[in-house]
């Protein structure tokens, strides 16, 4: 375990010193073209480059990495054993429902389109994890307010919102200790649970929108908003590194692509079907 | 010049009828310290907020009358310039800050003023020096203690260069180490000739000698004092008392000394301890020359226990008319807490730091236990292991010598009440009526019981008024009056109470108090989470000390002040007359101002008609005129 | 649309407090919904397409109590996008799920534009609830293959996101909020005008 995820200290790889903005920027073309692939194959290559790339240049441990991507990988997998059951024939004809109802009739289509969905589900979810482990929320949210435009007034709102999370958590621990206290009881039925959810939201949200108030009070008082501009302490600006990480990216996912198509390994995109 | 100036300024919230402050005309120049008073709800942080504009810009409402920050009308003048003409500092260090490190945040308002980059990194670094956190540039601002929170709150505003700084209780969430280190850094801002000051607090013992002027708003938002300290204090107290509103220590032992004749009528009253030792001193000498025999007998009142002294003259009419006396000494008694060897950590991580080291601690039935140490020493969770709230192993915490493990959490919840630090989180029903039926109905008692008790406890607690309202619509110190007569309507043997006088004023920390004294004094076990040093030196009898999640000292409040290590480790800071206790010959033992005050007249113990100010505020709290 | 756009692009016209409450009523619950964001998609493994119904209507919850809170055009969407902005550093599925949850935002202001932002009732709430959960599933429908159902399902699915959306989050949204002006933290909000009314 050489670095913790998302620790961005000396230690720190490449990834985690490049601009948030271009990070998003690198893997927003292939998650578009993941959205429509209905074939197993892309994904699985995505999958593997979007590991591979997390993993060598973000500088992570490949165990800590699997803990985090484990869970996924189980997910998708679980995709395919539903959607054999649910996914009617491309004919769509009614008595083909209550067929794939039926927990023995398992049709060909209906696996072939769990896997891929599956696939693409991990497929998309390990180029997230690019991004994910390897950035901080405050700084994608300066560089989105420096280098993409975002109004600054909603990018400092969303950062000092952000400050409420751990306050949140503890609160929602407190609420539950006051209420064992009150003597109210600790069972487990689903009724007792939605009756406790309705009586922990109110003072959670009383407490959330107070904090707000407070907050921006704080923040009018020290002139947030005051003028259209500001000036920034920490500056988020495209570096080389930024311009070549994402060319480098975006070549090897066209690569990847025309590579497939090539193999004729790449099916219908669902936009064409 | 004057810098602050309104003119009959009133302000009605939106959806609020009454108006406060109603109607204040004041005027502070450049350079004053002023420090502002006024019970909770009285206007003061709405006054604050009009000093920088917040007032009419943010917040929606009514204004009325005029206000001007250095001659320019607020209403007039954009919320950018008035951030810069004045700073405001916060109640709560946690709920100011935007960012997550030290140094972004001082920038986060340069930035918003548009102050280039290499100026921002010079003000940083002033502003910084200045308040004593020179070095800690990078941190996370999470893991700053909330003294370091607070000197970096006012840090943010001082790189924005105000002429005038405006403080709203910036103590009232810290520990007395952070309380001093604010107002250390106070005291040394205000020697700045050309900054003004406006401290406003429920009071301010260690700092009042740095004021030069004091304004003190009344329950109905009217200014009705303005003066020095001196005039102020020493003029007005029993005005001052009838809001409520703190007193210094050393006034108020001076006023008791005077009604009994003790303090010459030539001299006017002290504010500080040093005007207090002088004439104290005086005092003493005299009083020595005709009662010689004084100097020979130890003065710690040893002819009295040692933990009774403070309690025994302390006999208070109960609502009910009974008169109930109990006597400190629980040592004969079975413990109605016993916790062997716990340990605890953060969560469930095996790896996190243990937020309590083998604590053993043993709670007598019937003691006043005060439980004590600086924020995050584990004072919290370990009282939360006491109510069955978090998982615990077996044969660690004992509730009358049965295992918590093996209770029903009903059956513990029966036995120990918990008032948390904020109220809201226990309200689980909609009004105030069913708020303390709740827990009588979970017991299954039937319809007239539950009637009659409510109404009882409604009475007790002078809520009978408030019926029908919404729990969370009551002021801060009626919720906390609440959440204290729900858990007592239950009845149980013991009772926690959180910080019973945080964020309150005086009025409803003393009546909170008092309430927690008279269940002891029925023989209930208190327990209570506090950094209030008059709580350990007028009501507990017992202190336990945790410091990093051990328990470093167990033992009676006497022998605490006793121990200044421990003292500084627990990052408590003594009771306010024990600097005044130092100069008075021959005084040792808990400084509190009946042993003060016994001490001065000669070991005469202090009627109990005098004008006591816990008695007094009981007085006050359940509507008797004294 | 173009009052719409004019007032999201004025961001000035928002106060700071605003902001707030709205990023708070995006955050919080985002943060809450983070399990959820990984349950749903246990769910729709578990139970197939039909588990998208149960947990997207709480989706579009804050959105909605945002805008009946604020009473803003744009105070839907602008909760999206901040419920977007904890999600997309947050979740590996961050875009996937943002992308309804903003056009879910869109869905629920629709109804809303349609009567000029004057009338804040419950029968708005539950049109814009139904609109929230029709709109994000026809952003989801291509994604997840929702077009190789069976027709039956496909079905469900329509009537069931409206449903879901109109009561989960249209009518919980309204019931949550009017809860919140009782207790009186809302008092510098138009919605208390309302509670007055009734009370």
């Amino acid at each position: 375990m050489r670095a913790k995820l998302n620790d961005q200290t000396d230690e720190a790889g490449v990834l985690q010193r490049l601009n948030p903005v271009s990070k998003l920027l690198a893997i927003t073309p292939a998650m578009g073209v993941l959205m429509l692939v209905t074939d197993p194959y892309t994904p699985l290559a995505f999958v593997a480059f979007g590991a591979l790339v997390t993993i060598v240049l973000g500088r992570l441990s490949p165990v800590d990495y699997l803990r985090v991507a484990g869970p996924l990988v189980a997910l998708a997998a679980s995709f395919l054993f539903v959607y054999p059951f649910v996914v009617g024939s491309s004919a769509g004809t009614s008595s083909d429902v209550f067929a794939s109802l039926g927990p023995l009739a398992v049709r060909e289509s209906g696996l072939r389109v769990g896997v891929a969905t599956g696939l693409r589900i991990l497929a998309l979810s390990i180029l997230s994890l690019l991004f994910v482990l390897t950035t901080e929320t405050e700084s994608f949210l300066r560089a989105l307010v420096q280098n993409l435009g975002l109004p600054y007034r909603i990018g400092y709102s969303a950062i000092a919102a952000f400050r409420f999370a751990p306050k949140m958590r503890s609160d929602v621990e407190t609420i539950r200790a006051a209420h064992t206290v009150r003597g109210t009881p600790d069972t487990d039925s689903l009724r007792d649970r939605l009756h406790r959810m309705s009586r922990y939201a109110i003072p959670l949200f009383v407490n959330a929108i107070r904090r707000a108030e407070r907050t921006a009070l704080a923040m009018d008082a020290r002139a947030f908003g005051a003028y259209d501009e500001r000036t920034h302490y920490r500056t988020y600006s495209i570096t080389s590194a930024d311009i070549t990480f994402v060319v480098f990216f975006w070549t090897l996912s066209v690569g990847i692509v025309l590579t497939l198509w090539y193999l004729e390994a790449l099916g219908t995109l669902t936009i064409l079907r | 010049m004057s810098q602050i100036q309104t003119h009959e300024l009133r302000f009605r919230y939106r959806g609020h009828r009454e108006w406060k402050p109603s109607c204040v005309s004041l005027d502070i120049d450049t350079g004053e310290f002023v420090l502002l008073l006024g019970p909770s709800g009285s206007g003061k942080s709405t006054l604050a907020r009009c000093f920088n504009g917040l007032i009419p810009h943010s917040v929606p409402g009514e204004l009325r009358g005029t206000i001007k920050i250095s001659g320019r009308d607020v209403t007039e003048t954009s919320q950018a310039d008035l951030a810069k003409q004045v700073g405001l500092v916060f109640q709560n260090p946690s709920l100011q800050f935007v960012t997550s490190t030290v140094e972004t945040e001082i920038a986060f308002g340069l930035e918003n003023l548009q102050v280039q980059t290499s100026e921002i990194s010079k003000r940083i670094a002033n502003a910084l020096d200045t308040v004593g956190l020179s070095g800690l540039e990078s941190r996370q601002i999470d893991t700053l203690s909330g003294g370091e929170k607070q000197r970096l709150a006012i840090a943010c505003q001082l790189a924005m260069e105000p002429e005038i700084l405006v403080l709203d209780e910036p103590t009232a969430n810290l520990d007395p180490r952070g309380t001093e280190a604010i107002y250390g850094l106070l005291r040394k801002l205000s020697r700045d000739e050309s900054r003004t000051i406006v401290l406003l607090e429920h009071q301010c013992e260690s700092l009042i000698d740095a004021v030069d002027r004091t304004l003190v708003l009344d329950s109905d938002g009217d200014l009705f004092l303005d003066g020095t300290p001196e005039t102020v204090f020493g003029e007005n107290p029993r005005r001052l008392r009838r809001e409520g509103i703190w007193i210094p220590a050393a006034t108020r032992l001076a006023l008791e000394l005077r009604s009994s004749g003790a303090w010459p009528g030539s001299t006017s009253l002290p504010v500080t301890v040093d005007q207090a030792t002088d004439t104290l001193k005086d005092v003493l000498t005299k009083q020595r020359s005709r009662e010689p025999w004084c100097d020979s007998q130890p003065s710690d009142g040893g002819s009295q226990p040692e933990n009774s002294t403070s309690l025994s003259d302390r006999s208070v009419v109960r609502p009910d008319g009974a008169t109930e006396q109990e006597p400190g000494d629980g040592a004969t008694k079975s413990p109605a807490l016993d916790i062997c060897g716990l340990n605890a950590r953060y969560g469930t991580d095996e790896k996190s730091n243990p937020v309590l080291k083998d604590v053993e601690l043993s709670v007598p039935e019937g003691s006043f236990l005060a439980l004590v140490g600086p924020n995050g020493a584990g004072k919290s969770t370990l009282a939360k292991h006491c109510i069955g709230v978090r998982s615990l192993p077996p044969e660690t915490v004992f509730i009358d010598g049965r295992d918590v493990t093996t209770l029903p959490s009903r059956e513990v919840s029966q036995k120990v009440g918990y008032v948390f630090q904020n109220p809201e989180y226990q309200f689980v029903t909609d009004s105030v009526w069913d708020e303390l039926a709740y827990g009588l109905r979970q017991l299954d008692f039937d319809a007239d019981e539950i009637e009659h008790r409510v109404q009882q406890t409604l009475e007790r607690f002078n809520l009978t008024g408030y019926a029908d309202r919404n729990p969370f619509t009551l002021s801060h110190g009626e919720k906390r009056r609440l959440s204290v007569a729900t858990m007592l309507v239950v009845g149980q043997d013991i009772l926690i109470v959180d910080e019973p006088t945080y964020g309150q004023d005086r009025a409803n920390a003393d009546a909170l108090m008092e309430t927690l004294s008279e269940l002891h004094e029925v023989g209930r076990t208190v327990i209570v989470l506090t950094h209030d040093m008059r709580i350990i030196a007028e009501h507990a009898d017992t202190v336990a000390v945790l410091v990093d999640g051990e328990v470093q000292f167990h033992g009676t409040p006497s022998d605490l002040f006793e121990d200044p290590e421990t003292l500084s480790a627990a990052h408590l800071s003594r009771p306010p007359l024990a600097e005044l206790a130092d100069g008075l010959s021959g005084f040792s033992g808990p400084a509190t101002l009946d042993r003060c005050y016994e001490h001065c007249t000669g070991e005469q113990t202090k009627p109990p008609t005098s004008d006591h100010d816990a008695t007094f505020s009981s007085a006050l709290d359940y509507g008797e005129e004294r | 649309m173009s009052a719409l756009t004019k007032q999201l692009t004025a961001v000035r016209n928002w106060e700071t407090r605003d902001l707030l409450v709205v990023a708070a009523l995006g955050i919080i619950p985002g943060l809450a919904l983070l399990p959820a964001v990984f349950a749903g998609f246990t769910i729709r493994a578990a139970l197939g397409p039909l588990g998208t119904i149960l947990n997207s209507g709480l989706f579009y919850l804050p959105g909605l109590m945002a805008l009946y809170i604020v009473r803003k055009p744009g105070a839907s969407i602008l909760n999206g996008v901040f419920v977007g902005l904890v999600w997309i550093p947050l979740t590996p599925f961050g875009l996937a799920v943002t992308v309804p949850t903003i056009v879910a935002r869109l869905g629920s202001e629709i109804p809303f534009l349609l009567t000029q932002y004057r009338r804040y009732d419950r029968s708005m709430m539950l049109v814009s609830g139904a609109a929230a959960g029709l709109l994000s599933l026809g952003a989801i429908y291509i994604p997840s293959s929702f077009q190789t159902l069976a027709l039956p399902m496909q079905a469900a699915l329509i009537v069931g996101h409206g449903l879901s959306g109109m009561i989960l989050s249209g009518l919980l949204a309204k019931l949550l909020a009017d809860k919140l002006a009782e207790t009186g933290v809302l008092s510098a909000y138009p919605i208390v005008d309302d509670v007055d009314m009734r009370s």
